[in-house]
């Protein structure tokens, strides 16, 4: 428990000590930051208020949001009931975080399914990748590799949710002894760990601030 | 001249070095063991409590002294600071709590967990007005001598002629360790009640018989001139010995095993569930391990100096003996650190597999949570044992809600913070309260003021207790201000404490000393099969699962919350709403199982087609670079 505390908090530091630098890297001033930051709350809350996103396009543009929008709900709601005791306490998941958590996981697994199923071929790679790939870091950090990178997220999450899934089947069955047990927690705790950071690298991509265009693929 | 000298100093040294060499290596014969596993013969003389041997022709003829007669081939100054007779011992730590002695007072609507060992919740004998003789004429029964006594500092001044009579109450070794069957711990225990004291372990030998009864001697009544006693149909103690039983030389055969049987530590470490689904002796299961064949002492080992190993979790660290952390039971079945050699499995334990059990459970719950004590039901049982009920002595009350009412299982934290399942006892006892310190009355104060209320009314008996209304307890209480008025009266009981407001109305309010003193309970262990968790989580996870749901009986005299329940959860650092959602949880968990499942398998299929397509992808881009 220690030991992936520590690991969790470093990641975590480490992923946001990362963002912060980029963002300042790329707009040059803590005040643009704060202000991109503002920005971007507010869009949320615009969106959320409004329901902006999803009154627009056809049906399936509609789908799509919804689910993307409770996949990242169904998210958050587990990074914090899942990560806040490890993190903050020491201790292990329990009483009303674990009823939310175990409730709210289901929902996850389902949605992150169907956010599989409807964004797997418009986020398929392509040759286009192909040609980023062999250009990266030849021309900077441009659009393309932004889209890339949301994409390899993307993937990542879906591969990711695979041993997180796994591991609390698993546990559920009277399959596995104490140790067993433990190494299944271990291996969903870091499973857990890698999809959040991947995920809110992907957060990230879709918001990335590309000074040409900040429109993302949503 | 120097040469002389520094020869005379060096003898000198040699003799001193020798002496302490042989003072610290001399041991008793039998304490030092060689190595032979057969059991030794115990063929001895036997000797009184002077040290005189014991002649079938000496007049009187005096009861043998376990105490001089074991102690020519054993330390008895090392085993009498044992863990069965150390309990007034102020420097021994007393560990986790245990059961206390508990005195009932039906008169005086009381029943009081009392110690010399300083476990919270509980009071010194002393408290109560209990001097050592009053205390071992009380619960001597089923104490194997030793501690308080023999200790003469111990002995109240104002009981030194009954010491006198009595004679003191040494360490009874056969209480442990005679296998033979003519071995009476009932009647040991009815020669101490009568104050039998240097009677008690001859009589219950088998081979003496003791009569008459020194409690009933006249203070200067005398072993040798036979003062006559007051009243003539009183008989003075009396010792005849089964001839048969010495042989040519006046030795006398002890079978004397290395491992007693459990029947014989059952004397004093009984107790019996009173459960309404199995009412009879025959329906009810014995503890796991003895019907493998195990003994006590297997697990509950000593050394010469009587330090029982007593079992729990933390032990080790507590007493600093590290060995007991290896025959705890996960000591035994699951080992205990890395050592060089393997310490799990002793004695064939079998190592747990704890198949689909979440290991939160083993941090947050103790062995004995699921596999010990009476599987939990809707309401919580009563448990008579036997150094609280008398268990096994002549006369005791055999009814099955004979006082005091001990409940269980309670499952409550112990103090290492894991669930485990406790018996449980609501104090019951009229004190004075200064500021917020409540100190128990003597119930000989009390009793003839509770007796004016039952005087006037003899029908109002429900179960075993006394039944006492407001208006009795304020009658009590404003006596006893009468007594002193610098004090609050209060009456303690229900878990509540009692005392006369302002108006002089009883107010009932929350106290520490009202709160139930609890003790863990590890036996009887229940098979595999039999232990919580077996047919699944909704064994401890449902929503009336009695873990958390179940019904503590209350017990008490107070009519008002006379045998009022309380929730477990009560007992629980959770509260019933937190522990109802949790539980609520399960109600869904197979349909969300279900959920899970099919989302993984999609999610698994989505993955392979486009990682199957990516990689065909690849393989395309690589064969069309080339």
């Amino acid at each position: 428990m220690t030991i992936f505390r520590i690991i969790s908090a470093l990641a975590l530091l480490i992923l946001l000590g990362a963002i912060t630098f980029d963002l300042k890297l790329r707009l040059k001033e803590w005040k643009s930051v704060r202000m991109f930051l503002s920005d971007q709350m507010r869009n949320l809350i615009l969106v959320a208020k409004e329901k902006k996103g999803l009154d627009t396009g056809t049906t399936a543009a509609r789908i799509r949001s919804i689910v993307y929008a409770s996949t990242l709900l169904c998210f958050l709601l587990l990074a914090v009931t899942g990560f806040v005791p490890i993190l903050f306490v020491g201790d292990h998941l329990t009483g009303i975080l674990l009823v939310i958590h175990v409730t709210v996981a289901p929902f996850f697994a389902l949605s992150l399914s169907a956010l599989g199923l409807l964004w797997a071929h418009a986020l398929r790679f392509d040759g286009e990748e192909w040609r980023i790939l062999h250009d990266i870091g030849k021309a900077g950090i441009g659009e393309e590799t932004i889209r890339f990178a949301s994409k390899m997220a993307f993937w990542l999450t879906l591969l990711l949710s695979l041993p997180l899934m796994l591991t609390v089947i698993l546990e559920l069955f009277p399959l596995f002894g104490t140790e067993g047990e433990e190494f299944l927690i271990r291996l969903h705790g870091y499973s857990a760990l890698c999809l959040m950071l991947v995920a809110v690298t992907h957060l990230y991509c879709t918001r990335y601030p590309v000074q040409t265009n900040t429109q993302n693929h949503l | 001249m120097t040469a002389m000298k520094s020869s005379f100093i060096l003898l000198a040294l040699s003799s001193l070095c020798a002496a302490v060499v042989s003072s610290q290596t001399q041991e008793n014969v039998g304490d030092v063991a060689d190595g032979n596993k057969s059991i030794p013969v115990h063929l001895i003389k036997i000797y009184d409590e002077f040290d005189h041997l014991i002649k079938l022709d000496d007049k009187p003829l005096l009861p043998f002294s376990p105490k001089q007669t074991c102690r020519k081939c054993h330390e008895y100054e090392k085993i009498r600071r044992g863990w069965h007779f150390n309990a007034a011992d102020s420097g021994v730590n007393p560990g986790r709590q245990g059961e206390p002695w508990i005195y009932v007072d039906r008169q005086a609507a009381t029943q009081i967990p009392l110690s010399y060992r300083r476990w919270k919740g509980t009071y010194p004998p002393a408290a109560l007005g209990f001097s050592t003789l009053k205390f071992l004429s009380t619960f001597g029964r089923h104490l194997p001598g030793g501690g308080v006594g023999e200790s003469e500092g111990a002995q109240d001044l104002n009981d030194y002629a009954r010491w006198q009579v009595s004679g003191n109450l040494e360490i009874n070794c056969q209480s442990c360790h005679n296998n033979d069957p003519g071995q009476n711990p009932a009647e040991y225990g009815v020669q101490v009640l009568r104050q039998n004291f240097r009677w008690a372990a001859a009589a219950s030998s088998g081979f003496a018989t003791v009569q008459g009864s020194a409690g009933e001697m006249p203070d200067n009544f005398d072993l040798y001139s036979a003062v006559p006693p007051e009243k003539s149909n009183f008989l003075p103690p009396t010792t005849t010995y089964n001839k048969s039983r010495f042989d040519v030389a006046g030795k006398v055969l002890f079978s004397v095993p290395r491992k007693m049987p459990p029947a014989q530590c059952s004397f004093c470490h009984s107790s019996k569930v009173i459960n309404p689904r199995l009412p009879d002796r025959w329906e009810a299961e014995e503890d796991v391990h003895i019907a493998a064949g195990m003994t006590c002492a297997d697990c509950h080992r000593n050394g010469l100096d009587h330090q029982m190993i007593r079992g729990y979790e933390g032990e080790a660290a507590m007493t600093g003996k590290p060995a007991a952390a290896s025959l705890t039971c996960k000591g035994c079945h699951l080992g205990h650190g890395e050592g060089a050699v393997p310490s799990e499995g002793r004695r064939g334990a079998p190592r747990p597999l704890h198949l689909g059990i979440p290991p939160v459970h083993f941090e947050k719950l103790a062995c004995t949570a699921c596999h010990s004590g009476p599987w939990p039901s809707d309401n919580t049982l009563r448990v008579k044992t036997s150094r609280a009920h008398a268990l096994g002595i002549p006369k005791a009350d055999k009814a099955d809600n004979a006082l005091p009412h001990i409940m269980t299982p309670v499952f409550m934290k112990q103090s290492d913070g894991s669930y485990a399942p406790h018996n449980v006892l609501w104090p019951a006892f009229w004190a004075y309260r200064h500021q917020n310190e409540v100190v128990p009355l003597p119930t000989d104060l009390v009793r003839p003021l509770v007796a004016e209320i039952f005087a006037n009314d003899t029908t109002r008996t429900v179960g075993r207790w006394p039944v006492l209304r407001d208006t009795d307890i304020l009658h009590v209480l404003q006596r006893l201000r009468q007594r002193d008025s610098t004090a609050t009266p209060v009456y303690i009981a229900a878990g509540k404490l009692f005392q006369a407001d302002r108006y002089g109305k009883l107010e009932m309010i929350d106290h520490e000393a009202a709160g139930p003193y609890a003790w863990p309970v590890a036996h009887d262990v229940r098979s595999k099969a039999q232990s919580l968790g077996i047919r699944g989580c909704a064994d401890c996870h449902a929503t009336d699962a009695p873990f958390h749901f179940g019904s503590v009986l209350i017990g008490s005299p107070y009519v008002v919350r006379l045998d009022s329940m309380a929730r477990m959860t009560t007992y629980q650092d959770k509260s019933a709403i937190s522990a109802w959602l949790f539980s609520l949880s399960f109600l869904f968990r197979p349909g969300l199982k279900v959920l899970i499942i099919a989302s993984f398998l999609l999610n698994a299929l989505v993955v392979l087609i486009y990682a199957m397509r990516g990689l065909a992808t690849i393989i395309q881009k690589l064969a069309a670079e080339e």
